[in-house]
């Protein structure tokens, strides 16, 4: 997990350093609104730039997949 | 006497031949003990940096009872342990003070249990939505997930209870298909249990289970 909000209030973020081996796991709590809201607008950036995954492809092409696909 | 306690052999031959007499000058303590002049500053030195003894103006040593001066110690020691308790007490206040700062926006928690728990407390919290990155499921295949032991994550107990999740899977998505069955497989069950079609995954309804993914 690379963050996890929760009802737009209050998010999770792990260290993605504290991941390797030999590293003691460690994540900040974040519940100062502004970067909780700060955060939020950008899962919802990411998401509307986003597309389906694979597996719930329903076989119409998907134009902005096509175009990356091409890239 | 006193070398049990690491006080030189010189120190004690002073410190005795200081004990019968009120006051001793060095060159008096120089002769009883037959210690040069350098040897006997050392030993008077000694003696009095532990309190057995000490000096007036006019060059005189006098000796110390050390009963009495084990009492200064203990007082003298009992002190500076209290010295160290203030400063850690001060030290603690100082922590309690961060500690409060951080309450208040930001809390680092170190160590797997405590992330875990709070990752499973605060999909337990959500009322309507969560939200989420994270990496592809196929990255790593997880041997043996079954749908029984996804529904044991935080994020199923929660989408249990009728909150959305959406998740936008880290960069890099590979659109191998041999290599998406955990994709398949999670989505598959993901959609079964928030009752949706994966005809029609119907992104961002309320109570699906849409997931995304980043090309």
């Amino acid at each position: 997990m690379k963050l996890i909000l929760v009802d737009g209030q209050v998010a999770m973020l792990p260290s993605m350093r504290s991941y390797n081996p030999g590293h003691e796991l460690r994540a900040t709590i974040v519940r100062y609104p502004l970067l909780v809201e700060a955060l939020v607008f950008l899962f919802e950036a990411v998401w509307d730039s986003a597309l389906p995954i694979l597996s719930t492809f329903t076989g119409k092409p998907d134009l902005r997949r096509q175009m990356l696909c091409q890239c | 006497m006193l070398q049990p306690l690491g006080i030189s052999a010189n120190a004690e031959a002073v410190y005795v031949a200081l004990g019968p007499m009120d006051s001793a000058s060095e060159p008096v303590l120089s002769r009883l003990t037959g210690l040069s002049g350098g040897e006997l500053a050392a030993a008077l030195e000694e003696l009095r940096y532990v309190g057995l003894a000490n000096g007036s103006v006019h060059g005189n040593w006098r000796g110390l009872p050390l009963l009495d001066v084990v009492d200064q110690l203990k007082t003298q020691r009992l002190s500076e342990l209290e010295r160290s308790v203030v400063a850690a007490e001060a030290l603690a206040a100082h922590l309690v003070a961060k500690g409060s700062s951080q309450a208040k926006g930001v809390t680092t928690l170190v160590g797997r249990d405590a992330v875990v728990a709070a990752h499973s407390e605060m999909c337990n919290s959500a009322r309507h939505e969560l939200c989420a990155f994270d990496k592809p499921p196929y990255v790593i295949d997880r041997i043996g997930v079954t749908e029984e032991s996804l529904r044991a994550t935080p994020e199923w107990r929660a989408m249990d209870h009728g909150i959305t999740f959406r998740c936008v899977y880290h960069p890099g998505f590979d659109p191998d298909p041999t290599r998406d069955g955990p994709v398949r497989r999670e989505r598959r069950a993901r959609a079964n249990l928030a009752g949706t079609d994966e005809a029609h995954p119907g992104r961002r309804a309320s109570g699906h289970a849409p997931v995304d993914a980043v090309l």
